[in-house]
């Protein structure tokens, strides 16, 4: 093995566990690597600044210009790279061959760990960076294709990421906490010492109410509903809340199923007792799911528990129905 | 299995400590718009939310009207229902709306077989049974039949293991007949008004009779949307 194909190795294998260990960490995903990514490229930029320059201020031209530089350095093969811009969004086109992302690109997507090209990564950071403004990737997978096609287009509001700066720790921009299930417990248990009677109630409309203020933040980012959902579900799945799978998703009937598994709250219930006789527990589950189905079907939606772990069963279940019905 | 069961409404469900066993008959009495259908309500959200079987005989409103209660108190009935882990039986409409039907004017003797066959759709899980109003039903009977009826139709419940809550609007039935017949109840719920014309407050009072102990202390409730009979005194641990 060549000096050079064992470092094409090694940063391809980098990749990999980059991916491997996101996968792993609670909100984890796609994002750490393009996080890492960008830092990596920053630190380029900053080397190579001197020979960038650009046509104008234009994404295409920031793009090529760039991409000059990269050629220039030997990194890159200008002649991969197809840049056309539609209204807002710059379409990238990346000839495949000669890729030295290749491994980790076909590897990645066969073992099913995030992905995201470095290489339009470079691209996306770079015009970010000179226009001051946020920018995110699209990728079509097509590995069957002789070239990867993406977008970079203006990125809309804060991803799913669990940040830290300073003291603070951020989700999506806000401030969260990080609570254990014990603390949350004897939150839970105070409650229902006080007032069991409103307990679940409570926890209904609380989650009903912060999760409709989740919909509305992501909601522009996806025109497709479901795709929609299932980011929102997803999200609830970093934050080790539930795993969430959809079983059906009838929008013309307006009824929707969905399974949860490891629900916390059939957990807590169990562990502080929080009630006389084995019961249906996921209340917070049952208000997130209706406000999430009342605004992508621009209803009044209403969700009831028809299984739950706490009663033994393998898994929660929801059916989610309109109110009126 | 011994399975014991709870009203879902805590300040009650402390009373009855340990829970009620299966086959225990229940009754809740009181005036008209004390709450007695609200607490069913929350009667069937706690069996429905125990997997429980519920089967709720209309007597003075329609089934529609019922579930629009149930939804008013936090349950949508449908999915429920769909699954037949909520059955209703229609006593209320002249003409049959419902799968089960039951008109008014028949005797008791057929109201019993309907009220078997509905049981017998459901064998096998844990079940719970709300007549809304068993008084209803009653009025304007034979004394003698009501007592045969009423005797023989609980000894068959408890025997089927079957958590019964008849409810009774007090104006409607001063019968001796019936009267005589309340010890056979396990738990007696006594809802009525208290405080002053000022100040109109609700209250209740739950007798254990059976155990031959009636707990004196008297409860008082509000109605909450979404949640139905919430016990004052429980409110402040
Ligand atoms: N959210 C609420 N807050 C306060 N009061 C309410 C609320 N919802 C209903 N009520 C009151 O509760 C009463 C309804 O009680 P319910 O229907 O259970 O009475 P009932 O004992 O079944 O009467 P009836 O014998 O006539 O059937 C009504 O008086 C209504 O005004
Ligand atoms: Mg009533
Ligand atoms: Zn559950």
């Amino acid at each position: 093995m060549s000096n050079t194909d064992f470092l094409y190795a090694m940063l391809n294998n980098i990749y990999l566990g980059m991916s491997q260990v996101t996968s792993q960490v609670p909100m984890g995903g796609d994002y750490w690597i393009e996080l890492s990514t960008e830092m990596m490229v920053e630190r380029m930029f900053r080397k190579f600044r001197h020979l960038f320059t650009p046509a104008s201020k234009r994404p295409a031209d920031i793009c090529r210009a760039w991409i000059d530089v990269m050629d220039a350095q030997g990194f890159v093969n200008k002649h991969h790279y197809r840049f056309q811009e539609e209204g807002d969004r710059l379409r990238v086109e990346i000839q495949r061959q000669g890729c030295i992302y290749l491994e980790y690109c076909t590897t990645a997507r066969e073992e099913g760990l995030p992905f995201v090209c470095p290489r339009m990564v470079s691209c996306k950071w770079v015009v970010s960076h000179l226009t001051d403004q946020p920018y995110q990737v699209e990728m079509t997978i097509n590995s069957e294709g002789n070239s990867s096609i993406g977008y970079i287009s203006p990125a809309g509001l804060a991803d799913n990421i669990l940040a830290r700066k300073g003291d603070r720790i951020t989700i999506a921009g806000e401030r969260a906490v990080v609570v254990s299930t014990n603390t949350y417990g004897y939150l839970l248990k105070a409650i229902y010492q006080y007032a069991p009677q409103i307990l679940p109630q409570v926890l209904y409309q609380s989650s009903y109410s912060a999760s409709l203020v989740e919909y509305d933040r992501v909601d522009p980012r996806y025109p497709d509903k479901r795709e929609l959902i299932e980011w929102l579900l997803q999200h609830t799945n970093y934050l080790g809340v539930i795993r969430y799978e959809i079983v059906e998703f009838d929008e013309i009937n307006k009824r929707a199923r969905i399974r949860g598994y490891g629900s916390y709250m059939a957990e807590m219930f169990l562990k502080h007792n929080l009630f006389l006789t084995p019961h249906m527990t996921c209340d917070s589950a049952r208000g997130r799911l209706a406000a999430y189905f009342s605004r992508a079907w621009n209803m009044e939606m209403e969700c009831e528990e028809m299984e739950c772990e706490a009663l033994g069963n393998s898994c929660c279940e929801f059916v989610v129905l309109p109110k009126h019905l | 299995m011994q399975k014991s069961g709870y009203f879902g409404i805590s300040g009650v469900d402390k009373i009855i400590g340990e829970g009620m066993a299966y086959g225990s008959q229940i009754m809740i009495r009181g005036d008209s718009g004390v709450g007695k259908t609200v607490l069913a309500a929350q009667f069937i959200k706690e069996g429905l939310g125990c997997k429980d079987t519920c089967i709720y005989v209309c007597c003075d409103e329609s089934p529609h009207a019922v579930r629009q209660t149930l939804k008013q108190y936090g349950l949508h009935p449908l999915p429920f229902e769909e699954t037949d882990r909520l059955v209703f039986v229609d006593a209320y409409s002249l003409e049959p709306t419902e799968k089960y039907h039951f008109a008014g004017d028949d005797p008791l003797e057929k109201y019993l077989a309907l009220e078997n066959r509905v049981i017998k759709a459901a064998a096998g899980k844990p079940l719970r049974l709300v007549v809304d109003s068993l008084s209803t039903l009653l009025l304007g009977r034979d004394s003698q039949e009501i007592l045969e009826f009423h005797r023989y139709r609980l000894k068959l419940r408890k025997k089927e293991d079957i958590l019964t809550m008849d409810l009774i609007v007090d104006e409607v039935i001063d019968d001796t007949a019936f009267k005589v017949s309340s010890h056979l109840y396990d738990v007696i719920v006594k809802m009525y008004y208290a405080g002053s014309p000022e100040r109109p407050m609700r209250a209740l009072h739950v007798g254990k009779l059976k155990s031959g102990k009636f707990d004196s202390s008297q409860l008082f409730y509000t109605i909450a949307d979404k949640i139905g009979v919430v016990i004052i005194q429980e409110l402040w641990g």
